[in-house]
């Protein structure tokens, strides 16, 4: 069972365009007639009167239609390209004010403008090198008015390293504790370094079981 | 454009206090923080000045190791053997004491009055007198333990005296008996007036 098509739906290269059907739609690359201009001229003409709120008192239902579709195409394409460019409100009426005034003449010169932007770019700069400078003088001027301007007490490190302990937690001489020594017991050191070890050893307790005695 | 600059002006008045505010909140912090150690509090052994030491494990062990070895002396004189009673006396004089701990001194001259004393009884004088005369060169201050001390050097001279060759040289070892003894009365009276001046309010 064969499905090949007539020779005039090939290509050249034996490839067939189902495009290529007769069924009825123009080719767009086919020229325009007189009726498709005239029609075409007709609807731009209506769709101008849109834009300026002018509409005709009868349309047809399809002229209607077109004319729907072209002003959604219309807004959406405008919404597109003032998204595209990041464009405010502000900015966008800015722009067209910019152009209104070209058309009526009264726009600076191309060289005349890029000189007066590089200069309002230039008068930026200083400004903001100005106000960083004059920034970095007063944070310094206030840091050494506040250096000098009253002395910060140290901690009163003197008081609490001079604070005595109590004498039973001082080394300290044993001349309180062992009296005046005889001749006759010159010898007897052993005996006194027992009472004087035994006394430091009190002491030492003392301190341990004080609470912020010994750490 | 003088509202432009302004506005630049202020902001940058604002942004000079907040850093001034920050250096100043700093040094309130600070000082804050330094009024909140309290004067009151005891002082931390390590916040002690050089001449307070503490009572503390250092002092404890050098007592004990000292007192120990002035033991183990008296079990080698009762032993009968002297030589060894002194060369456990001499350890007394090696134990390291906490620096600036009085202790540390007195415990030194006892040593060395009782080495002179055991090397005396030996005959060894001159080696007595070298150990006192160690003693003294330091200088230590007035204490019991110096009196004694001198008590004993003149105890020493005294010997010294009894087995002169000459009667000139006895006499100068009497008279530096009778000088050292002095020196130990003058020094025990000063103690003693000294502490009872302090017991006294």
């Amino acid at each position: 069972m064969s499905h090949d098509l007539p020779p005039t739906d090939r290509d050249p290269d034996g490839v067939v365009d189902p495009d290529d059907d007769a069924d009825g739609v123009v080719d767009p690359d086919d020229d325009v007639d007189a009726s498709e201009a005239a029609a075409a001229a007709r609807f731009a003409e209506l769709l101008a009167q849109t834009a300026d709120g002018r509409l005709p008192p009868a349309m047809t239902a399809e002229e209607r239609g077109l004319l729907e579709q072209a002003v959604e195409i219309r807004a959406g394409a405008s919404e597109a390209a003032r998204a595209r460019l990041a464009l405010t409100p502000a900015r966008g009426r800015a722009v067209v004010d910019r152009a209104l005034r070209a058309a009526v003449g009264e726009v600076e010169a191309p060289a005349d403008a890029l000189a007066a932007r590089r200069e309002r770019r230039s008068a930026r700069a200083v400004g903001l090198a100005a106000v960083a400078v004059a920034t970095a003088a007063i944070a310094v001027l206030a840091i050494r008015a506040g250096g000098t301007r009253r002395p910060v007490p140290e901690a009163p490190e003197a008081a609490t390293a001079t604070a005595p302990l109590p004498t039973a937690w001082r080394a300290r001489s044993a001349d309180p504790l062992v009296g005046r020594i005889e001749p006759a017991a010159s010898g007897e050191a052993a005996a006194r370094l027992d009472v004087i070890f035994a006394d430091r050893l009190a002491g030492f307790r003392d301190r341990r079981l004080t609470p912020g005695g010994a750490r | 454009m003088t509202a432009r600059w302004t506005r630049r002006l202020g902001v940058a008045a604002l942004l000079a206090a907040a850093v001034a505010g920050c250096v100043d909140s700093e040094r309130l912090s600070r000082r804050d923080r330094a009024d909140e150690r309290s004067v009151t509090r005891l002082a931390d052994p390590s916040e002690l000045a050089a001449a307070e030491v503490p009572v503390d494990e250092a002092l404890l062990v050098a007592l004990a190791q000292a007192k120990n070895f002035h033991h183990k002396a008296r079990v080698y004189m009762g032993d009968g053997n002297p030589q060894a009673a002194i060369e456990a006396v001499r350890q007394v004089l090696s134990v390291t004491f906490p620096a600036g701990a009085p202790e540390g001194v007195e415990v030194g001259l006892d040593a060395r009055a009782l080495l002179a004393k055991l090397l005396a009884g030996e005959g060894r004088l001159d080696e007595a007198m070298a150990e006192v005369s160690a003693g003294l060169a330091s200088d230590p201050p007035e204490s019991f333990f110096l009196a004694n001390l001198y008590t004993v050097l003149g105890e020493l001279h005294q010997a010294r005296a009894e087995v002169a060759a000459d009667p000139a040289g006895a006499a100068a070892e009497r008279r530096a008996a009778i000088g050292a003894l002095d020196r130990s009365i003058a020094i025990n009276l000063e103690i003693q007036r000294r502490l009872g001046t302090e017991a006294t309010p």
